[in-house]
């Protein structure tokens, strides 16, 4: 599991996909603040993984999981949450519900597990090798899948 | 937040109810089905989902617990679809009831919201009877079916939404109806006649006692002598089924989900052919969860096994509890369940391998312990229930090219159908009637009191018991036989004729084996 805590797989915070990663989800939480989300929190981790987001819109809290892509030469993104991932994301979402049991407003809400792809136009190949290429990136489109999986 | 519906298992032949309780807990969304679903009742969550979604309902981000109950009995099959969604409804507060529901409900529910056809509608409609309830809500291809059951309204529903407002009132579905009457009626599609077969006297008058006493059948000849052919005209000659045995039969095919579409009522009776590689769970009915075989679904029919000796010891074998019975009970760890199995047995086969054995046109090539050895195949106990063994030999020149023509079917029938009222009439006298239709079905001490014999019919029984070595059983068949002979005769006892003839009739019993 040690891939997906922290920083992950032994990569630095510095590395270009991490830089990358991290430029999506802020771009995720102005998405989701433009269209009437509150944001709770962001990066909520345990040794299990993280949470990248968890957002609030009337009485439905969101569990959002945000994959920033190049391109699509590896599949969609939304295809990446794979069955492992669901797990992962439902187990933290339950040790987040049981970390915020004092909260009353929580016995009022509804729990939605969603996912974010964020399209930033990279170059054309879709070649995401080295630093020199991280400034050419720029955003190219969001999509917001409510409800993902359950 | 929580909210429950009745609907119906069936297990074997009956509707067992079913309490389906949904509770909307807070929590992770979560959809969980529990109370022994199998596979097919646990998929039901994606159709549930889809259905709802596709129907303009909202699928509640709940933690949902479905709640099959009794938890104890399994639930198998897709017709908790409907009854899963719908209380689901209830629970989220889609469907607003107030009150108790009077209303049942099964159905598999489609992607798209649509209702879609399931098996056992029949049962599970006289279940709801049984419980007093006011009425099902069944998939519209199913109702013409279940309105056979009278007694209970059978709403037929298209798709989900319809099932809503009906529950609220918004919609009025009037309750299926259907003519059982009209469709017995309108049955006997034969077009097999016995004006077909040339030749074979004493074949045609075995097969026209077998279809007036409802006897077994077994027939010995050469390839192409006419045994499947005869068997063939045999529905054509026995008569039509009652409304009371036509409902009994369609309830084992609906609950085995073979009955066509736009023919709601078994109206002929049954003609089961089923190839020699049957295998004994085939032919006796079983499976995880139950299902009806071959034995059953000839129930108050015909069970033709062409090649007798081809079929697997195993599957012979399992057909001796039935034939005496008329029933079949199946054990399997899931559940234990008995099935009607009342049929007339038909069974042909050759006189040795090459078949040709006793012909008088062509040499049999068979080794003697050949013959033997494929004889054994069909066993002494099961031949012991065989009321009538005939030979159908090879046809002669002359038979063969005749053009006269043979007695029809009709006549046949006419003869076979004046017997079986006179078996009516005299069942009705003696223990009014009950479920026995026919001679055959008659139990032990029936036959003492209704197999009359005239005094020196006595001495010729006597005879035969000791020449041919009879059996109890044998005994008694042979009484049921003669009596049945003496019915077509329209005599009040049996004479010495009717005995003799029926006696015949067992000559190829163990000793008569050697004599062919």
């Amino acid at each position: 599991m040690r891939r997906d805590a922290e920083v992950g797989a032994g990569r630095s915070r510095d590395d270009p996909r991490c830089r990358r990663g991290r430029a999506g989800e802020a771009l995720a939480c102005r998405f989701l603040a433009h269209h009437g989300y509150t944001i709770i929190q962001t990066n909520f981790r345990s040794r299990y993984g993280e949470i990248d987001i968890i957002a609030r819109r009337g009485a439905v809290i969101a569990f959002i999981e945000v994959k920033t892509r190049l391109s699509r030469r590896c599949g969609d993104p939304f295809e990446a949450v794979g069955l492992r991932k669901q797990n992962q994301i439902r187990r933290l979402a339950q040790m987040w519900l049981a970390a915020n049991q004092g909260d009353r407003q929580l016995r009022a809400c509804e729990f939605r597990f969603d996912v974010i792809s964020v399209m930033m136009s990279g170059r054309e190949d879709g070649d995401s090798r080295g630093d020199e290429f991280a400034g050419d990136e720029s955003f190219a489109g969001i999509e917001h899948m409510e409800d993902a999986f359950r | 937040m929580l909210a429950s519906l009745h609907s119906h298992a069936v297990i074997g032949m009956e509707a067992t109810p079913i309490e389906v309780e949904t509770d909307l807990g807070w929590g992770l969304p979560a959809f969980n089905i529990v109370g022994l679903p199998d596979a097919a009742v646990r998929e039901s969550k994606e159709r549930v989902r889809a259905g709802m979604a596709n129907s303009g309902f909202d699928f509640p981000l709940r933690r949902i617990t479905v709640n099959l109950a009794p938890a104890d009995v399994r639930k198998a099959g897709p017709s908790f679809d409907l009854p899963i969604a719908l209380s689901l409804l209830a629970a989220s507060e889609q469907l607003k009831i107030d009150g108790a529901v009077a209303y049942s409900a099964a159905g598999e529910l489609s992607l798209d919201g649509t209702v879609r056809k399931i098996n056992g509608a029949l049962s599970i409609t006289e279940g709801a009877r049984r419980i007093g309830h006011r009425g099902v809500l069944l998939p519209a291809a199913n109702a013409a079916e279940a309105a056979l059951v009278e007694g209970v309204e059978v709403i037929p529903i298209e798709n989900l939404k319809q099932a809503v407002e009906f529950l609220e009132g918004k919609l009025a579905i009037p309750p299926a109806r259907t003519d059982s009457a009209g469709l017995l009626a309108r049955s006997n599609s034969i077009s097999l006649d016995l004006a077909d077969v040339k030749g074979q006297e004493h074949a045609r008058r075995a097969l026209e006692v077998c279809a007036a006493g409802g006897h077994n059948l077994l027939m010995i000849g050469p390839p192409g002598s006419g045994k499947t052919m005869l068997a063939r005209r045999l529905p054509s000659i026995l008569p039509p089924l009652e409304i009371r045995e036509a409902i009994e039969v369609t309830r084992i095919y609906s609950v085995a989900g073979l009955l066509a579409e736009g023919r709601p009522l078994i109206s002929d009776r049954p003609f089961r052919s089923p190839h020699h590689s049957i295998s004994h769970v085939g032919l006796a009915g079983g499976g995880g969860t139950p299902r009806p075989g071959e034995v059953s679904l000839s129930h108050l029919g015909v069970l033709f096994l062409d090649e007798l000796p081809e079929f697997s010891r195993v599957a012979l074998e399992t057909l001796r509890q039935p034939m005496e019975d008329g029933l079949v009970a199946i054990s399997r760890a899931l559940a234990r369940v008995t099935f009607p199995a009342s049929f007339m047995l038909v069974a042909a086969m050759n006189p040795c391998p090459c078949g040709h054995l006793g012909d008088s046109r062509q040499q049999c090539v068979c080794l003697p312990h050949r013959v033997s050895s494929y004889r054994g195949r069909v066993s002494g106990p099961l031949m012991d229930r065989i009321d009538v063994a005939v030979e159908v030999p090879g046809l002669s020149k002359k038979d063969l090219l005749s053009a006269r023509k043979r007695e029809s079917s009709a006549a046949v029938a006419a003869r076979v159908a004046m017997a079986r009222e006179r078996q009516l009439k005299r069942l009705a006298e003696d223990s009014g009637g009950g479920s026995v239709f026919c001679n055959a079905q008659l139990d032990s001490r029936q036959v003492e009191r209704i197999c009359r014999l005239v005094p020196a019919a006595d001495q010729l029984l006597a005879g035969a018991i000791d020449r041919l070595g009879l059996s109890a059983r044998a005994h008694h068949r042979i009484l049921k036989v003669s009596r049945t002979i003496a019915d077509l005769d329209g005599a009040g006892e049996i004479g010495p004729a009717h005995l003799a003839e029926a006696i015949s009739y067992r000559s190829i019993d163990r000793k008569g084996w050697d004599g062919l």
